[in-house]
């Protein structure tokens, strides 16, 4: 198989999962798709150095996580993160799991980039916390505060009694 | 219970459940690729870095001394043929409008040859790298016999030839390799240019790179890096040597029993480098105690100027410049840095359970009272390339947001920044500043600081210190940036 025969059957073959990880990565479809697209060009450019039979996966994943965390970063520039508008009133006790759902992805988008993108590769990608380091390049214990930190504010935005409610009433 | 994880993950999984890759998405990569590389290769007084990767042998194909010996053996240049290779030649400046290279490789005589070439005819371009077997003494270049009737000529300082017809120089860029440029009529007139951007980046850093755990970063402009020869049984010295029309450099590293202590290096560099001290000098890298003097090498256009130091029991630095360099010599020594250092704690992570919310090793001043600290950060948003470094920043605001008028200050530590080169292209849009403590540094406009001054500088190799405030706060942050201390 060709180089490029085998970068086609990469993209085919996880083209989808990749983008999923930018979407959650940088917060918008738009942005996502172009993300990938340019992650997946410099991974093409250096397709012949990747070790014949290695997996390509972390390294491209590893170029759209740190390319989403650069863009938003230069994003913030233009206008501070807008942090999503919570409900101004308490949300009301038939509030469910599907329902919480929008306010944490809300939340998630407000987080900084790189606290984004830590609990993207931690949770939705089921990556250790020294997988996550490597992917971001930085150190265990960086990652460590990072996921406390933006757990812990995905908590405050949402508020602690309203997860409360929500646990209780899935638990139901 | 169902935890918070167990809700984001859900909540992730709804959230990308209708996603999908484009179908022609791999497609689309590619020709995009392709025409972005091209664009590249023509980008004319953009930074250009074209490779003379050293290729396979092609035995037979190619013919010495003859202006196209390796147009038989050109292919198109592989796609991931480009940027950052280490030990490479990189091209700094090629004409405009080149198009897409070919490259080649082969045998010439004794030489090996790779080559990187664009169009032919009057529109020529041809980089060309030779390696091994070059004869020694003076006069080598010639005896190659690559250009037959060639003029001397100096590139960069190194010594080479020049043809009668001005289209085809070669050089002598080290002791193993020779290049040579080759252009047609068209591209006469930048020929010497193209020349002098072809050279080798120092695969150890930025300046003069590094060197046994020494990093060197500030050389004199115009002296390039020669050789890194190791230590062997018959030379128990590292050596790393520097050249060019700005002069000539060389930093040896003793280890052992000759560098026991100060007396044990100076008397062995006098008794094998003819070493003459003239004073003692100030201690270098801050604690080391050094000797200041000449040695007696030869071919360096008189007694080279040099500095001898202890570092520690085993571990001595001999560095040497060519007469009439004394300035440079104390502008090398005043750069010079421990890479890492392992004397400060800017760069340490935090200790666990601290997490992002301290700055180790820095010691900040007086905050103005009516601010009140808030969390620690990692990301400094104006950074252009932050992956390749860590940030670890700490801020105070009053109570009102920046939007709202508010006053709010920061400081912090960027770790993985070596030199003055790579501070200035930290942020993009920086520009030099006045320095701090008499180190360099840049400043910016900060928009997400209501367009406040950000000041950074490079506190040393390795790490740079920012701070950074509103508008209303700009003479408290430059105070603060006087007194700001390293913890020891």
């Amino acid at each position: 198989m060709s180089g490029h025969e085998e970068f086609a059957a990469f993209v085919a073959a996880r083209g989808t999962a990749l983008l999923r990880v930018a979407h959650l990565t940088c917060g918008s479809r738009d942005e996502a798709e172009d993300v990938l697209q340019s992650a997946l060009e410099k991974a093409y450019r250096h397709w012949g150095r990747l070790r014949a039979g290695s997996d390509p996966e972390p390294y491209v994943r590893r170029i759209v996580v740190n390319t989403a965390i650069s863009r938003a970063r230069r994003r913030a520039i233009l206008h501070v993160f807008p942090a999503p508008a919570l409900p101004e009133t308490p949300a009301g006790d038939d509030l469910t799991g599907v329902e919480l759902r929008p306010l944490l992805m809300d939340g998630l988008r407000a987080l900084p980039p790189r606290q984004r993108a830590v609990l993207v590769l931690r949770f939705w990608e089921d990556m250790t916390e020294a997988q996550t380091a490597e992917t971001l390049g930085c150190s265990v214990g960086t990652v460590k505060s990072q996921a406390a930190k933006g757990l812990a504010r995905l908590r405050a935005l949402i508020g602690a009694e309203l997860f409360t409610e929500v646990i209780r009433h899935a638990e139901a | 219970m169902p935890r918070l994880e167990d809700e984001l993950r859900a909540a992730m999984a709804a959230e990308t459940a209708g996603l999908g890759a484009a179908p022609d998405l791999a497609d689309r990569v590619v020709r995009l690729s392709r025409r972005r590389r091209r664009r590249l290769l023509t980008a004319g007084t953009a930074l250009v870095a074209a490779v003379l990767a050293a290729g396979t042998v092609i035995p037979g194909q190619l013919i010495g001394a003859q202006r196209d010996p390796v147009a038989a053996a050109e292919q198109p240049a592989r796609a991931d043929a480009d940027l950052n290779a280490v030990e490479d030649v990189e091209a700094r400046y090629l004409p405009a409008g080149l198009g897409a290279p070919l490259a080649g490789s082969g045998s010439a005589g004794k030489l090996d040859v790779a080559t990187l070439s664009w169009g032919s005819g009057d529109g020529l371009v041809r980089l060309s790298k030779y390696k091994k077997a070059l004869p020694a003494g003076p006069g080598r270049i010639t005896s190659l016999g690559l250009i037959p009737g060639g003029k001397a000529a100096s590139i960069r300082g190194r010594p080479g030839l020049v043809s009668p017809d001005g289209l085809d120089l070669l050089w002598h860029e080290r002791d193993d390799v020779v290049l040579r440029v080759t252009v047609g009529a068209d591209h006469r007139d930048e020929l010497t240019r193209i020349a002098e951007g072809l050279w080798f980046p120092d695969p150890t850093g930025s300046g003069g790179g590094t060197l046994e755990g020494v990093r060197i970063a500030d050389l004199p402009d115009g002296v390039y890096l020669d050789r890194e020869v190791p230590a062997s049984s018959t030379e128990p010295v590292t050596r790393k040597e520097w050249s060019g029309q700005g002069g000539r450099v060389r930093l040896s590293v003793v280890r052992g029993e000759n560098a026991a202590d100060l007396d044990a290096l100076r008397t062995w560099l006098e008794r094998t480098d003819g070493f003459e001290a003239v004073r003692s000098r100030e201690a270098v890298l801050r604690t080391a105690p050094a000797w200041e003097g000449t040695t007696g090498e030869k071919g360096w256009g008189g007694r080279p100027r040099a500095v001898l130091w202890h570092d520690r029991p085993g571990l001595g630095f001999l560095l040497e410049v060519a007469p009439g360099m004394e300035k440079a010599l104390d502008e090398i020594i005043a750069g010079l840095g421990r890479d890492p250092e392992p004397d400060d704690r800017l760069c340490e992570a935090p200790a666990a359970g601290k997490a992002a919310d301290v700055l180790p090793g820095v010691i900040v001043p007086r905050i103005p009272e009516r601010l009140t600290a808030g969390a620690g950060f990692t990301d400094l948003e104006s950074l252009s390339e932050p992956e390749k470094v860590t940030v670890r920043g700490h801020g105070w605001s009053d109570e009102r947001s920046v939007e709202e008028g508010g006053s709010a200050l920061s400081v912090g530590v960027v770790c993985g920044v070596a030199t003055e080169r790579e501070l200035r292209a930290l942020v993009g849009h920086a520009r030099r500043a006045a320095p701090v403590r008499g180190r360099p540094a840049v400043e910016w406009v900060n928009e997400l600081y209501g367009g406040g001054r950000f000041v950074m500088w490079l506190e040393r190799p390795g790490a740079a210190i920012f701070v950074g405030a509103t508008p209303d706060l700009e003479a408290e942050a430059g105070r603060i940036a006087e007194e700001i201390r390293r913890e020891r």
